[in-house]
């Protein structure tokens, strides 16, 4: 099943509001999770998991690159276009 | 199960050069080490802390011991590393729990947990005789392992690091991984000689994540007889998962495993590193 890019989106935003540090008012799409450490290990997991059920695609842990976690624009990009 | 290690060698050419540099960055580890434990003071604390009481006489005892063994601990693992492993290997007693020896031939997905001892180095002895290829999450790339290591860097490396793990128990393999790591920013308080201290949630996420056999192990150093043994214990029941959200069955498992290594400490205080009790008691309550 494939989802519209506007719900992979708001997928992705809900779970960075619910399970990142970040302040709701000051989220978008180009807020770095990475970068200001919104983030711990374990939330990346969850993050990588959310996408594989997202994308319906499994994504082996060798071919992630650090970048293509940053923002939400950049795991669309790399993940589901 | 196959053998994938590869016994270390180095070739001929600059086969000394290379032991004479291990000796020496070995030496200087010691006398660094040496500096910082100079007097039993630590380790009195710390086992004060923990095994509270002792008659006088049990931690004199205890301080002649350590003293002796501090210097004899750092003379064999200087000359461990300069030996080829499967030496070491010879002189490691391996006793592993038969369920553990069951999961291994069902070719079951198998988390190993290991607390800091001393001389810790011989588990990488042991795994290699037992014929086990663990994958080891670690914070630095041990010299004594030959096992396929991940070293924990920044939350994102880390993040994908635990991908990898997972990838590695889904695929039914064995992994090895330390309860009191001291990386990693999400945790858990769990209580430990009746005190309230924090473990890092990694290894009971994995656990949690793959449904993977649980095993605390530890290693033993016989400081009469100078023998080495590397313990697997029988397999931690899981918590049942009705009812408890994944924060709670993660607590649960990881005080489980914290109960186990007490237990384990309370019967051979000798095996006490203080660095790491000091840790985890100073960041708990």
């Amino acid at each position: 099943m494939s989802y519209s890019e506007e719900t992979i989106r708001q997928a992705l935003r809900d779970w960075a509001k619910a399970n990142t540090k970040i302040a709701n008012s000051s989220f978008n799409d180009q807020t770095m999770l990475i970068e200001e450490q919104l983030i711990s290990s374990i939330e990346v997991l969850e993050l990588i998991m959310l996408i594989e059920e997202l994308s319906g695609k499994t994504i082996h842990a060798t071919e992630l690159k650090l970048g293509s976690l940053q923002n939400i624009d950049s795991i669309y990009s790399n993940f589901f276009c | 199960m196959t053998n994938k290690l590869a016994v270390q060698s180095y070739p001929a050419k600059g086969k000394l050069e290379i032991t004479l540099l291990r000796f020496l960055i070995g030496l200087l580890f010691s006398k660094l080490s040496w500096i910082e434990r100079r007097t039993a003071q630590s380790y009195i604390q710390v086992v004060k802390n923990v095994l509270n009481p002792l008659s006088d006489s049990e931690l004199k005892k205890l301080i002649r011991a350590y003293n002796a063994c501090v210097s004899a601990e750092q003379y064999l693992r200087i000359k461990h590393s300069t030996v080829n492993i499967e030496r070491v290997a010879r002189l490691v007693r391996c006793d592993v729990s038969s369920d553990f020896e069951y999961d291994c031939q069902m070719k079951e997905p198998i988390i190993i947990l290991l607390w800091h001892c001393t001389m810790s180095h011989i588990r990488f002895s042991a795994l290699h005789k037992l014929n086990l290829s663990p994958l080891l999450v670690t914070n630095w790339r041990s010299p004594f392992s030959l096992n396929e290591q991940i070293v924990t860097e920044d939350p994102i490396s880390n993040g994908i690091l635990l991908k990898k793990s997972l990838e590695h128990l889904n695929n039914n393999g064995i992994l090895i991984i330390f309860m009191d790591g001291m990386d990693g920013v999400s945790s858990i308080p769990i209580s430990f000689f009746n005190r309230t201290i924090i473990l890092k949630r990694g290894p009971a996420v994995l656990a949690r994540l793959s449904k993977a056999m649980v095993y605390p192990a530890t290693n033993l150093w016989d400081r009469e007889t100078g023998e080495y043994q590397f313990q697997i214990g029988a397999k931690l029941p899981l918590p049942k998962a009705s009812g408890l959200s994944s924060l709670r069955w993660e607590q649960s498992l990881l005080q489980t495993g914290a109960s186990w290594f007490e237990n384990f400490f309370k019967g051979h205080p000798e095996e006490i590193v203080p660095w790491n009790f000091r840790y985890l008691f100073n960041n708990g309550s």
